[in-house]
């Protein structure tokens, strides 16, 4: 994902620890804003309805909860305090993400065209935001079953961000680790200790860092990450390619998209208003009613991760019951037809998923 | 001290009950006659419901919130406006940082005691959090049908409100709070008292359609050896003579409150008392105001078995200024005064009413242009009330191992402690448990039977008060051995009050009722087919939200998927948020085997949900009673039954069923 090109000088620039902090909170911020778009996409759809993409759409939202947790972790272990129940770690979409994303200017001077959009799932949001997002610095050619080509392309993106912060952090060294509020190793969620494990020095945060990169990015020659998973962008590309990324051990490259067909069904994805905001719709209705209690109850998870990474890490039990609540409530919404607040809703569309800092339940 | 008495903050706005209701009718229990059209909502059409399927809310999860609930009143003294401290005007917060609380039915044939579970309020201004606290689990009482009118789409369950007395817990302030004189003595009198705060929320004005609805509520100081969930003060009952009696209001329209009076301070909560117009406002019923009777009430023999307490001036009696000494009146007419007051009147009695008051009973009395009053509503007669603190139980008792537990109740005189105070103690006797629909798209199948077997639960049947007023009542529930065959476990329900000739009606669901779990084997490895898909199949029957929106719990392999969460689920405790079942309605046998079941699949050591088995306390059997209770008559329940309408769901169905029920049990017994 292109990033601006200021935060990855900051991150080359870095010669304390305070400035670092700075930067690792930015992370936390960029790790969070991704979670809304994909739980739009995953939330419409339909239960018991495209499963294949689901599961794709929601093991990916569940590692950007992974990598928030470790970058949290990671403040935690050089002394910082993250900030999750702020107005201003709410991002707005399409505008207003962390770190300039969607901000970008086209090279040709038209009109920018990746914004970050809270749309329903379809094959134009996974391939115009979902993919753009998790875009690695090098796109790898990998045949589909017809044997199509992808051009290659290059990029700035958030990994050189990371790579950066790694390079910062054995600059500084290991004065930086201290002892502060308890970190979060969450067997109960991530039972994998590869995966998640405690930041005491030099060596391990950059593991931890490379753990985010490697799941999100993937490395420059293999579209799987050390578990074995497809990295972001090229999970997300299943569902384009409408089949899963397998591994052909004698072919070359020694994968495809060949395997389990993964088809996205849109007539059982939920029509959900776009980029929904309690603003927009009517007072006093049932949408606006709806869009404030998502919100509300959003915010709620996020004064739970807060609490959890400010010194009550037992709190991630309550994030957890919140996110399930989120899920059920999502259906209720978008089963909720939209009342706009101008009255036009052309699109006949469902209430949408407004994820807004909500501190109130009015 | 209690939530009525000042300080004290006032709050209103709206609650959401979004539970569900395929529950709501016992035949849905039944696994084998369950049919997929009792999982679809029930439409209104022209204000009816024609097909009842899984009634209003069938995919509703259970949860109950708050929702622009505001302060709107901080009162420090009789004198005070209550509109100037800074907490006026700050928001009330359900959770804040954990999921919604719960609100959940004892059992599909005890629904008259819905009871919320782990809600958390906090004062905020939106930015800046002043204080919280925990609100203990507590059940609604004092349930008043009826308060509203019925019609234009409005009824049954819609027209009634109903009181969820409790207090807060391990309240907390913040620093914010030192800017405001109220939350300091509040913080002050929590400090000294457990960190404990009285709280009332008045429930009302539900749409079934929308599930939301109106509520107003105060918190006060709560003392050590205050009650936790009713006001230890002066009760205000109905009186069985009245004409519209149907056991939750009186003939004037007035259902039971309660007063309190500290020092020269009378203090009394209309919230629930009052009748509502359609917009939830209270009616003008004429000026009212409060009054002391001066004419004491007829009193003899208490403790004996000629013990009797008769009121000499009624409810419904006209008096002149020498029968009555008023106190003050109260501006309930003013605009939107419910919701600014929440129902709360503050009096100021002189030296003398304040002596008077301690011996004499208390009126709500309509001051009339002549000079003359009418009593609109009194006190019990001689200042008795008698009032179970617990009185809904959750009781998982082993094949060999008893449950037990015991009831705490209070018995009162004009609001003081009443030493050997005799106290009756009734178990019902076996009658039809009601709660279903009579229909065509009915299963078939006999309706369980409540109460029985007799054998399985032991109370004393007779108790007198210590001269603190309390008495602990052992009581022990054994194995009920399945009695209700597709319903877990039995309910039973036991009578109680003051052993007093004369007129001393309960509410008319006021009761203490226990669900009484079947002992069930609990297999280390248990096999999905035979010892969990059983119990799991209904719950996934009877709480659909679940496989329509979340996953299927009826699948082996869907619950494996989601072993984690459901195995962190299932062992929270009651008064967790996250608890499952949501309906906190399985035994802790069935949920150990689930635990079991998914540690298997998850290769971890499973966490115990079992209760510890203490040995059962002695019932001390005291003897025969030396007066019966009040009795509830069948003609009592015909009018209760009358006054529901016919063609509802959900709650009032049950309670107008249950009424016939009661009939047929009354006039069997009179017979």
């Amino acid at each position: 994902m292109k990033i601006d090109p200021t935060y990855v000088q900051q991150a080359r620039d870095v010669e304390t620890v305070e400035e670092l902090r700075a930067l690792v909170q930015k992370a936390i911020e960029l790790e969070h804003a991704t979670i809304p778009p994909y739980l739009c996409g995953y939330f419409t759809l339909k239960l018991g309805t495209n499963e294949a993409v689901g599961d794709i759409i929601r093991s990916v939202a569940i590692e950007e909860m992974l990598h928030m947790t470790i970058a949290c972790n990671l403040l935690l272990a050089i002394g910082g305090r993250p900030r999750i129940n702020t107005p201003d770690f709410v991002p707005s979409y399409p505008d207003g993400l962390p770190f300039g994303i969607g901000d970008e200017e086209e090279p040709d001077g038209d009109e920018k065209t990746f914004k970050v959009h809270l749309r329903k799932c379809s094959r134009m949001q996974v391939e115009d935001v979902f993919m753009k997002i998790e875009e690695p610095d090098q796109i790898l050619d990998i045949p589909d079953v017809d044997m199509l080509g992808e051009e290659q392309r290059h990029f700035d993106t958030i990994g050189d961000f990371y790579l950066f912060l790694i390079a910062a952090i054995e600059r500084l060294g290991p004065s930086i680790f201290k002892d502060g509020h308890p970190q979060i190793i969450a067997r109960k969620w991530f039972p994998n200790p590869k995966e998640m494990f405690e930041i005491t020095d030099v060596e391990t945060a950059c593991e931890a860092i490379r753990v985010i990169v490697d799941q999100g990015e993937g490395s420059k020659d293999d579209p799987f990450d050390e578990f074995g998973e497809p990295s972001h962008y090229y999970r997300f590309q299943e569902i384009i390619k409408g089949r899963k990324l397998i591994r052909v051990p004698d072919a070359d490259p020694p994968y495809a998209y060949a395997g389990e067909p993964v088809v996205l069904d849109d007539l059982d994805v939920w029509n959900m208003d776009t980029n929904a905001s309690i603003s927009k719709y009517k007072p006093g209705s049932m949408s606006e009613r709806m869009a404030i209690q998502f919100s509300y109850s959003y915010t709620r998870a996020l004064n739970a991760l807060h609490d959890t990474f400010n010194g009550r890490p037992e709190a991630l039990d309550d994030a957890m019951g919140i996110m399930y609540e989120l899920r059920l409530l999502a259906q209720q919404v978008l089963s909720t037809p939209a009342e706009w607040a101008d009255a036009s809703n052309k699109q006949q569309a469902q209430t949408g998923l407004s994820f807004e800092y909500r501190t109130t339940n009015t | 001290m209690s939530y009525l008495s000042l300080p004290n903050l006032a709050f209103s706005g709206r609650f959401q009950a979004d539970t569900s209701t395929v529950n709501n009718n016992v035949f849905y229990y039944n696994t084998e006659k369950f049919d997929p059209s009792y999982q679809a909502k029930a439409l209104l059409v022209n204000d009816e419901y024609p097909a009842v399927y899984g009634y209003w809310n069938p995919e509703g999860t259970g949860a109950f919130r708050l929702i622009d609930a505001k302060v709107t009143k901080a009162q420090t003294s009789v004198d005070d406006p209550g509109t100037d401290d800074v907490a006026v005007g700050l928001f009330i917060n359900a959770q804040e940082a954990r999921t919604s609380a719960k609100l959940v039915d004892l059992d599909p044939q005890w629904q008259y005691g819905s009871m919320i579970f782990g809600l958390r309020i906090i004062l905020t201004d939106g930015t800046t959090e002043y204080m919280r606290g925990d609100y203990r689990p507590a059940p609604f009482r004092d349930i008043y049908f009826g308060r509203k009118p019925a019609g234009h789409g409005v009824q049954g369950s819609e027209t009634a409100s109903a009181k969820f007395t409790s207090i807060l817990e391990n309240v907390e302030f913040t620093e914010a709070a030192e800017k405001s004189p109220i939350l300091m003595a509040l913080k002050a009198s929590a400090e000294s008292n457990d960190d404990r705060l009285s709280i009332n929320l008045m429930t009302g004005g539900f749409s079934k359609q929308s599930t939301y609805g109106i509520m107003c509520g105060s918190i006060g100081p709560w003392e050590q050896g205050d009650p936790l969930a009713f006001v230890a003060g002066r009760r205000f009952s109905i009186d069985k003579a009245g004409s519209a009696y149907n056991g939750m209001c009186n003939s004037n329209g007035i259902g039971f409150f309660d007063a309190q009076i500290n020092g020269t301070t009378l203090s009394a909560d209309l919230s629930n008392a009052l009748p509502q117009d359609a917009a939830n406002q209270a009616r003008n019923i004429g000026d009212l105001g409060f009054a002391i009777i001066t004419v004491a009430d007829e009193v003899r023999d208490i403790g004996k078995r000629t013990g009797t307490a008769e009121p000499v001036i009624k409810t419904g009696a006209y008096v002149g200024a020498d029968d009555v000494d008023l106190i003050g009146t109260i501006p309930y007419t003013a605009d939107n005064w419910l919701f600014t007051t929440s129902g709360l009147c503050q009096l100021t009695m002189t030296e003398e009413q304040t002596k008077l008051a301690a011996e004499r009973p208390l009126a709500l009395v309509e001051c009339r242009e002549d000079g003359s009053f009418r009593i609109m509503s009194r006190e019990t007669p001689g200042g008795f009330f008698v009032r179970a603190d617990n009185f809904e139980f959750r009781l998982d008792p082993d094949f060999a191992t008893p449950a037990s537990d015991h009831v705490h109740i209070l018995g009162l005189q004009y609001g003081a402690p009443c030493a050997n105070l005799p106290i009756s103690i009734e178990p019902q006797p076996r009658t039809s448990g009601g709660s279903n629909f009579d229909g065509p798209d009915q299963p078939s199948i006999p309706i369980p039977d409540v109460n029985f077997p007799e054998n399985k639960i032991s109370i004393a049947d007779h108790v007198t008060t210590s001269d603190a007023g309390w008495v602990s009542v052992p009581f022990v529930a054994r194995n009920p051995d399945n009695p209700r065959e597709y319903v877990d476990g039995q309910i039973f329900q036991i009578n109680y009050g003051p052993a007093i000739n004369g007129p001393f009606p309960a509410p008319m669901f006021e009761m203490i009722v226990a669900h009484v779990r079947d002992a069930v084997h609990v297999p280390d490895d248990p096999d999905w087919e035979t010892d969990v898909a059983p119990f799991m199949q209904q719950y996934d029957n009877l709480y659909p939200v679940m496989s329509k929106w979340l996953f299927s719990l009826a699948d082996p392999d869907v619950v494996k998927d989601h072993a984690k969460i459901l195995a962190f689920a299932f062992e929270r405790p009651f008064e967790d948020p996250n608890h499952m079942p949501v309906t906190r309605d399985m035994s802790a046998g069935k949920r150990q085997i689930i635990l079991n079941w998914l540690a298997k699949r998850m290769q971890t050591a499973p966490p115990q949900v079992m209760p510890k088995s203490d040995p059962p306390p002695t019932i001390e059997n005291r003897g025969p009673a030396p007066v019966p209770l009040a009795k509830v008559t069948a003609a009592d329940w015909q009018a209760l039954h009358d006054a529901l309408p016919a063609h509802d769901d959900g709650k009032s169905m049950a309670a107008r069923n249950y009424a016939l029920t009661q009939i047929a049990a009354l006039k069997g017994r009179d017979t």
